[in-house]
């Protein structure tokens, strides 16, 4: 489903040069829920958004679905990541400005061709996937975090994509949230069979996972 | 996608509601701005209906000048005067001369006097500003109809002492009025008639009045002319003149000077000759010192205008990178990005246009615009408008595609650690 060749990130500034990814050559399956561990400042988000198409690797290639993106312009992009990729943060990185909703219906919003009441169609359905059709009015800052989260899965799986990319998911969440969370997860990987590619550091949580890959100082270790 | 920005502009309407005041505070401003500038540039560029250019006042006078005339000594000047005038017309840099009285441009050297139509019933004649001028005025002054034909060959042409502008003429002869004689008489009690020759071009005292209603009175012969003069003083009449060609200060004072002979008739002489351009350049200069005052006033002002509205828009911009990040993340390409956040300040701005018509509603019924000087039409209103509306939206769209071009040219990785 993803295959990573010869990966690596450089940034640069006018006095120092670092390296977040040297020589990664990763492949993760469909239907796969792949997780990524490792010390803070290993790579692993880095490796996340490249995968996600959100930032460019240095040297390597990327082919998502079989599709190389290197020679993707950014309007290719932009429909790539709309119909494929879908993108659970940290943060949520909900707009606080938009109710629930709203909020879901964000990625529906950039795709031609589908209607203002299917968009809520599709929204109310997912909302109700991850139990939170009650809040649907609400505003994010009158949410919990761990419904923050859901949003942000139901979001995420709005426009149906094959790949779910999750940046420590339950990282900003307590105990009981996140396993809320990862159970939402799982039944996205078992039940509609979406390949899935977690960055944790959390060990439980990755063991739950079908496999688990290490990072450390950019590069894969295992 | 235009619900979406209106539910967005809805749900931060704590925070766009000073951006909304502000965008309806300065719109006004400019429009206020804007309307005052066009109606000056308006008047400004209108003609004022005469042609001035080559035209100089010929300044005389009496050898053994005295403060009383009596009607000889009066007389002897007069034709001493016509023969100075007779002279001048035969030199060759000489295109036409004229006797007139209160009838030179770019002067305060005015005049008002009754007049109405002859079929005009009411109990009493307003006063219109009138001139009182020999035929050759026509010629100095290339006066012109409202159809650009000259005027001097319909006057020459047609009987009749009194000459009337467009604008006169509207009111005395308005189209449907069923008045059929153009003759007109000083005052209602007037049993003298007189018939209108022509009617010239509006006519307006300089360039930035509005038109008045002016009528001409026509010395049609030499005689007319005498017979006004004998019960006045010669010394209020003006000689004005046309060059072929402009003069120069040093080759007018040439020109005097090879001509001082046959300028010099009796008692009468040349004392001095200023082209009616100087004339006009020192009536103006209060108003252009104004003008000046006032656009560089305008001008300051729409420089912290456009800092304000860009800076805001700017700011805006910036403090949504993570927003920004967000929707490339959930497939926005870099240019709807751009034109949501451009489409999002616009519709901002126009909201505030129904408060900005209630307000211009209110300025119209206090009569703040100035409508002597030009009507409040369509155009008007239609042109000022759009001005405002275009320069705030170009400056909105300064304040937006600037910030906006310089996030959407990072990765969607590195905007959404703005949050």
């Amino acid at each position: 489903m993803i295959t990573l060749t010869n990966l690596e990130k450089v940034y640069r500034t006018k006095e120092i040069e670092t390296v977040a990814l040297e020589n990664v050559n990763l492949t993760v399956d469909k239907g796969e829920f792949l997780s990524i561990m490792g010390p803070s400042g290993c790579g692993k988000s880095t490796l996340l958004n490249i995968m996600g198409l959100l930032d460019q690797p240095t040297r390597g290639t990327v082919e998502i679905a079989g599709v190389q993106t290197a020679s993707m312009d950014d309007k290719q992009l932009a429909a790539f990541r709309n119909k494929t990729l879908g993108f659970v943060f940290q943060s949520f990185h909900l707009i606080n400005s938009l109710n629930v909703l709203d909020n879901v219906e964000l990625p529906l919003l950039y795709r031609p061709h589908v209607s203002a009441k299917e968009r809520r169609e599709a929204a109310i359905a997912v909302l109700e996937k991850v139990g939170l059709s009650h809040r649907m009015r609400h505003f994010p800052t009158q949410l919990s975090g761990g419904q923050c989260q859901r949003v942000a899965i139901a979001r995420a799986i709005i426009g149906n994509p094959e790949i779910i990319l999750a940046d420590e998911p339950t990282g900003n969440l307590d105990s009981k949230m996140g396993a809320e969370v990862m159970e939402i997860l799982h039944k996205l990987n078992q039940e509609d069979g979406r390949t899935i590619v977690m960055v944790t550091h959390n060990e439980n949580q990755a063991k739950q996972t079908s496999r688990i890959v290490h990072f450390f100082d950019g590069r894969q270790i295992q | 996608m235009i619900k979406h920005l209106l539910t967005l502009i809805w749900n931060q309407r704590n925070g766009n509601v000073w951006i909304f005041l502000e965008l309806l505070l300065v719109t006004a401003m400019l429009w206020v701005m804007a309307d005052s500038l066009l109606v000056d540039t308006y008047t400004y560029r209108q003609p004022i209906g005469v042609d001035t250019q080559h035209t100089y006042l010929l300044s005389f006078g009496l050898t053994d000048d005295v403060t009383e005339m009596d009607i000889e000594r009066n007389n002897q000047a007069t034709q001493d005067l016509l023969q100075l005038i007779g002279n001048l017309r035969q030199c060759s840099e000489v295109e036409a001369v004229c006797l007139s009285k209160i009838a030179t441009p770019y002067t305060y050297n005015r005049g008002w006097s009754g007049l109405m139509p002859v079929e005009d019933t009411a109990s009493a004649s307003y006063a219109y500003r009138v001139r009182y001028v020999d035929l050759e005025y026509f010629r100095v002054f290339k006066v012109r109809d409202k159809e650009g034909r000259p005027l001097y060959d319909q006057v020459l042409k047609n009987p009749g002492e009194v000459v009337l502008s467009e604008t006169l003429d509207e009111i005395f002869f308005p189209e449907g009025s069923g008045r059929t004689q153009r003759e007109v008489k000083w005052g209602p009690k007037s049993t003298e008639s007189m018939k209108v020759s022509a009617v010239s071009a509006p006519l307006k005292e300089m360039d930035f009045d509005t038109y008045q209603p002016t009528y001409y009175y026509v010395w049609r012969t030499e005689q007319d002319f005498l017979d006004e003069v004998a019960e006045n003083d010669i010394r209020f009449y003006n000689c004005l003149f046309r060059m072929k060609k402009d003069y120069s200060q040093q080759e007018m004072e040439a020109f005097l000077q090879q001509e001082s002979e046959r300028l010099q008739v009796g008692n009468v002489y040349v004392s001095s000759v200023k082209p009616i351009s100087e004339y006009r350049a020192d009536m103006l200069k209060p108003r252009l010192d104004n003008q000046k005052k006032k656009i560089a006033m305008v001008g300051f002002m729409l420089v912290n205008i456009f800092f304000g509205i860009v800076g805001t828009f700017w700011l805006r911009t910036q403090s949504r990178r993570a927003e920004i990040g967000l929707r490339a993340a959930v497939g926005a390409s870099k240019a709807q990005l751009r034109r949501e956040l451009f489409l999002e300040g616009l519709f901002l701005l126009a909201l505030t246009l129904p408060f900005l018509l209630i307000f211009l509603i209110n300025m119209l019924y206090l009569d703040m615009p100035d409508t002597y000087r030009l009507a409040y039409t369509w155009w008007r209103f239609l042109i000022t408008l759009s001005v405002s509306y275009l320069l705030m939206g170009g400056m909105i769209y300064l304040g937006i595609r600037i910030p906006a071009n310089k996030i959407t040219r990072m990765n969607p990785a590195e905007t959404l650690h703005y949050e």
